[in-house]
């Protein structure tokens, strides 16, 4: 065998005495790009700070071309050529992309004391690794008016600057569309025609299968398989990582669409944002919304939930019309919304497990002129909630939320609407950043609503979630419904099409 | 059909601008002697203490800072100045040096504490502001101090047929939007103050991951805020030919209202050097206006009031629009095709 | 009284007295002072002048300056009491302030003594002394008006008025408006600039009036320490000038600070209110003794002051305190 670029051999972490990573043992050969799979808290996340020299191993040697390797600091990984390509975007808004590119090491000039910017290599050195992804931007423009994935092709690009040997890609496509994901995979094929070794870790385990020369599935800290693409499947996968089989990945629940109508939109709009919205939501049907990244399905959720305003049309919810609809009245009358983004509009980071899901249900635990608290009866019901949807935490009662998992968080929001007795649900991107375990329970949880008669509006960019749960699916583009199809009627090709507005993709 | 920029954003990006012609039209149609170059410089070299304070505070809250120490740091200024006039008989030339110096030393003072103690700008500003304005009580031992004659000759004399004020506060404006705009410093300052998630601890945690030396901008920042304190500082004595205990008590307000009119966020990551002149403009033309029309004494508090309370919601309306447009992706990715 | 009784006395008090001059005696009496702020002349010589009173009267002083902070100021009035001052003369930051520290020192039957500026109305027992802004201030305006009218010329008038929410302000404003209504055909008041006590916002205020009125030639301003905004924004316009002379303004102020007098002396002030403050200091000190020891004090003590002009300068200028500073 080839002598690989990066070893890490038995490799042992653990914090506070209880063990992250145990013995683990993987190698990257040269041109080759690595799949790491895993649940969340498998320990990916730890096993590439110690690669990128945040955090030292306890036991257990990395080696570059053999050699000892032992990185103290971040700059140390960088000078061994590797670079890391981050979930979040470490990306300055207010400064321009060619800024944002050079911005520790920005060419200058001194000159009176000062170091002044010499545009002119900046713009070049911008010019030469924006045309490495294939991303053809004004440098000059401001980060800030890029899109996500825009954004992520000015992130790789950041990621080439020291001509790295290593590129580690920690779930590049959680804020990418369908196309922006396939835009990036071909350019992952470039690198590693370049030569480049890539470790890709992701959630999305069909992208891991198709692009990647070798998986490593972990699970607790440990390899639970690794080998050649090739002998992996997805159904293996998941088994290796939730140590289960999951009765596929996508549950169907047994609930029959009723005539009741829940929630109508009638000719809705907005300039700008959404144009002439028309559906019906039923009781006991669970409705998917597909589109790109702004096609306006975001911020139609948003207007529902009183977030936003618009200018014409009608919301009706329970038959009665909500004329101008303020969160907090949504949330009497039995709405709710989850979104991708739990810190901004879900959850109290810092309140605990129990005081966030009791959050929106106060008023219905408590009695007397004063408002007084049954203190008792709201524990009891969160706690039973807690177990049904087996949030995963330590203590439900004062630990914050900040530091339970992505998966766990939303489950969080699960319950608060779970306990408030919401029967109209509006999920946008529920399982965005959650490990498949998760994701699963999540799933079933959602269900049961349906189950239970409430009507739920799922927006996602997965299509393989919108037609393995939905009822039915509307495309939405550019501010509009484009097409609506029955499940008997699914066809992920023309939902795609739709989505592109027919002419885009042929 | 999706637009990207709504007239509203437009509005709020020129909204300093945009009141500023509101008001001298305003003030035009009240009052006819409003409209001169005369009354125009007249306004400008009144302005331009605060403007130059003003061009400092951006630097200070694009690194989504505050300082408070201004207006004290002017009268440490002042009166260590009068004094080594008066009694030292020291010349008007070998006095501004010092006075910059002073400047110089409150703003590396408050720049360590908050760089190198990582203490709360706020509250080093704070402690500042007092022990400043006590080094100075203490220096003057509480009295008024006139200066000579020969220091009014600098608020009077007209290199170039331009006041001197109006020449240095050009100066100090053109040097900040160079500075700001194409130097490391510049870049890595907006960097500092750009906030991504909004969120206030998160806060210059993004810049030090992306490698800039937070505590040497920010010892800078501070510098540079205390130095344009300094020489509003010099301004202002040659207006007033007086040190008095209570030169710049207070203004430290003035000065932040004037740099956030003038479009820098008091979140941090935004503002130019312009803004901030224009700001400085804006509130003495106010009372300019208010001066000429001959308004009742009373009706002065409520447009400060007024002025600042516009300043902060213009500010906070701001704010609240980049963080839908944050939300909002509402472009078709072009490089997707 | 026979001698044989009265010379042990007289020895036992010689000893007294000797013993008291040696170290500080319990039984010397102590007077609080508390001062709101020093920051102008004129506190700085009220202060002076009180501390000089005492030290004459061989009375101990327990100092406090408030710097402008009301809260610290209570304060310093509570441990004044506790330590059991044998009066307390207090100048407070304004007239809502004082009237804890009244309720305060009533309680513990402590006299005080409200200088210069007076208490809102409240059901606490305190002597204020005061000087009579509105007359002081009325009979300056009132002799620049006369001069004005002898040399049968028309005025423009500005007033630089103090800070609002200081009812001394407000007082000498309306002494000013009262003089002028009484010369309105001579005099039109044009400017009215609000100065709150700071000389930046004097300077801007007087250049912005002088800049649309440049014909403004009379002004009354409500403090003397305004006036070296007021000079420098009359020398960029080239109208400060001696009396006399054509382009002289005629000029007014009050307070009677060393800046004033100075102006007086070299020929360019023509009229200052002086408030007499060894006079004020005298009749605070009077009025505690008096509370002491139980006789009665009028509830308020008025500073009649005067008006020093060109025409009274050498008669007066010693009573004027700024004389006694700028020497």
């Amino acid at each position: 065998m080839i002598q690989p670029v990066l070893e890490f051999s038995h490799i042992d972490k653990a914090f506070f005495g209880v063990p992250v990573l145990t013995d683990v043992c993987l190698a990257l050969a040269a041109g080759s790009i690595l799949g790491l799979v895993g649940e969340n808290g498998a320990g990916k996340s730890t096993l590439l700070n110690i690669l990128g020299g945040i955090l030292p191993a306890d036991a257990g040697q990395l080696r570059i071309d053999g050699k000892p390797f032992q990185p103290a600091r971040a700059a140390d990984s960088s000078d061994a050529r590797i670079a890391m390509v981050h979930q979040e975007l470490n990306l300055f808004g207010n400064l321009s992309v060619a800024e944002n590119l050079s911005l520790a090491e920005l060419p200058c000039k001194r000159w009176a004391g000062l170091r002044w910017v010499d545009r002119g290599t900046l713009a070049a050195r911008a010019t030469s690794l924006l045309g490495k992804v294939g991303f053809e931007a004004d440098p000059d423009t401001l980060v800030e008016r890029l899109s996500p994935g825009e954004r992520q092709m000015v992130e790789i690009a950041k990621a080439l600057r020291g001509n790295p040997r290593i590129l580690v890609f920690d779930e590049p496509t959680t804020s990418l569309t369908r196309p922006e994901a396939e835009r990036l995979f071909s350019i992952i094929g470039q690198l590693r025609a370049e030569g480049k070794s890539i470790i890709y870790v992701s959630h999305n385990l069909e992208d891991v299968l198709r692009i990647c020369d070798q998986i490593a599935v972990l699970r607790d800290g440990r390899v639970q398989a690794s080998g050649p693409a090739g002998q992996f499947d997805v159904g293996r996968m998941i088994h290796q990582m939730v140590g289960r089989d999951l009765d596929g990945l996508f549950p169907r629940h047994q609930a029959s669409r009723s005539n009741e109508v829940v929630l109508e939109v009638r000719r809705l709009s907005q300039s700008g944002v959404v144009n002439n919205i028309q559906f019906k939501l039923h009781r006991g049907e669970l409705l998917g919304i597909s589109g790109l990244m702004g096609s306006g399905r975001t911020e139609l959720a948003r207007i529902l939930f009183g977030l936003d305003r618009y200018e014409q049309g009608e919301i009706i919810l329970h038959g009665r019309p909500l004329p101008q609809p303020r969160p907090a009245r949504c949330i009497r009358r039995g709405m709710a919304l989850l979104t991708e983004d739990r810190r901004q509009e879900g959850l109290l980071m810092e309140g605990s497990v129990t005081e966030n899901i009791a959050f929106a249900s106060l008023r219905r635990f408590a009695s007397g002129p004063f408002a007084w608290l049954h203190a008792k009866r709201l524990d009891q019901q969160t706690f039973e909630l807690t177990r049904r949807l087996s949030i995963d935490c330590r203590e439900i009662r004062h630990q914050p939320v900040r530091t339970l998992s992505g998966g766990n968080q939303q489950k969080v929001v699960l319950a608060k609407w779970l306990l408030r007795g919401s029967d109209v649900l509006i999920l946008d991107e529920p399982t965005r950043g959650v490990d498949v375990g998760a994701r699963h329970e999540i799933y079933v949880q959602i269900n049961r609503m349906v189950e239970r008669g409430a009507g739920v509006l799922l927006i996602s960019s997965e299509m393989e979630e919108l037609v393995g749960l939905c009822d039915r699916i509307l495309v939405m583009a550019r501010g509009e419904i484009i097409s609506a199809e029955e499940r008997e009627n699914f066809d992920r090709r023309e939902i795609l099409q739709s989505a592109f507005g027919k002419e885009r993709l042929s | 059909m999706i637009q990207q920029r709504s007239i509203g954003v437009l509005a709020l990006t020129y909204a300093p601008l945009l009141l500023y012609g509101l008001v001298v039209l305003f003030l035009a149609a009240l009052a006819p002697q409003f409209l001169s170059v005369a009354n125009f410089l007249n306004i400008l070299v009144l302005a331009s203490p605060v403007a130059i304070a003003a061009i400092g505070m951006t630097f200070v809250l694009i690194s989504a800072g505050i300082d408070l120490s201004v207006g004290s740091t002017m009268f440490l200024a002042g009166a260590i100045a009068g004094r080594l006039v008066v009694d030292a008989g020291w010349p008007v030339v070998g006095v501004i040096p010092v006075m910059l110096a002073v400047g110089l030393g409150v703003g590396l003072l408050n720049g360590w504490l908050i760089a190198r103690l990582k203490l709360v700008p706020f509250m080093v500003t704070l402690a500042t502001l007092f022990s400043a304005r006590g080094a100075g009580l203490w220096i003057t031992e509480t009295r008024a101090i006139n200066l000579p004659d020969s220091f009014r000759q600098l608020a009077v004399v007209h290199p170039l047929g331009i006041p001197l004020p109006i020449l240095i506060l050009v100066v100090v404006l053109l040097t900040a939007e160079t500075v700001l705009r194409r130097t490391v410093l510049g870049k890595h300052l907006y960097a500092l103050g750009y906030n991504a998630q909004g969120d206030e601890h998160e806060n210059g945690r993004e810049a030090a991951k992306a490698g800039i030396d937070i505590s040497a901008v920010l010892l800078r920042v501070y510098a540079i805020a205390g130095l344009c304190a300094a020489v509003g500082s010099i301004i202002t004595l040659a207006q007033l030919a007086a040190v008095s205990p209570n030169l710049g008590q207070g203004i430290e307000l003035e000065i932040i209202a004037a740099t956030v009119l003038g479009g820098t966020s008091l979140f941090g990551g935004r503002g130019t050097a312009g803004g901030a002149v224009l700001g400085a403009l804006l509130v003495e033309t106010v009372r300019n206006g208010l001066n000429l029309v001959n308004a009742d004494p009373y009706f002065y508090p409520l447009i400060t009031g007024a002025i600042i309370f516009g300043a902060v919601l213009l500010d906070s309306m701001r704010q609240q629009r980049l963080t839908l447009l944050r939300h909002r992706n509402i472009r078709i990715p072009k490089a997707i095709g | 009284m026979p001698p044989s009784v009265s010379s042990p006395c007289v020895l036992f008090l010689a000893l007294l007295v000797a013993t008291g001059c040696a170290e500080p005696d319990p039984d010397r009496l102590k007077i609080g002072v508390a001062f709101d702020t020093l920051q102008t002349e004129y506190w700085v010589a009220g202060y002076e002048a009180l501390r000089a009173d005492l030290a004459r009267r061989g009375i101990d002083m327990i100092e406090a300056i408030a710097d402008n902070d009301s809260n610290r100021q209570l304060d310093q009035i509570h441990a004044f009491i506790a330590r059991q001052v044998d009066g307390i003369i207090v100048a407070p930051k304004d007239a809502m302030s004082v009237v804890p520290m009244i309720h305060a020192a009533n309680r513990s039957r402590i006299p005080i003594v409200i200088y210069n500026r007076p208490p809102s109305a409240n059901d606490g027992h305190s002597v204020t002394v005061v000087a009579d802004n509105y007359q002081i201030a009325k009979a300056t305006v009132t002799y620049m008006a006369e001069k004005a009218k002898a040399s049968g010329k028309h005025y423009k008038a500005m007033i630089l008025i103090g800070d609002l929410g200081d009812i001394n302000a407000i007082q000498r404003r309306d002494g000013f408006d009262a003089a002028v209504s009484e010369y309105q055909d001579i005099l039109e008041v044009v400017a009215r600039v609000p100065t709150e006590w700071s000389q930046e916002i004097a300077y801007a205020g007087v250049t912005n009036s002088l800049q649309i009125h440049p014909d403004i030639n009379f002004i009354f301003t409500s403090s003397d320490f305004l006036f070296s905004s007021l000079v420098s924004a009359l020398k960029n316009r080239g109208k400060y000038a001696k009396i006399g002379k054509p382009n002289h303004v005629l000029l007014g102020g009050f307070d009677g600070d060393s800046t004033a007098y100075r102006m007086l002396e070299e020929g360019y002030l023509d009229a200052d209110g002086v408030q007499d403050v060894y006079f004020e200091c005298a009749a605070s000190l009077d009025a505690v003794l008096d509370l002491r020891q139980g006789k009665k004090v009028a509830s308020i003590i008025q500073d009649p002051g005067f008006v020093i002009h060109q025409g009274n300068l050498a008669e007066k200028k010693s009573l004027m305190w700024g004389s006694q500073v700028a020497k």
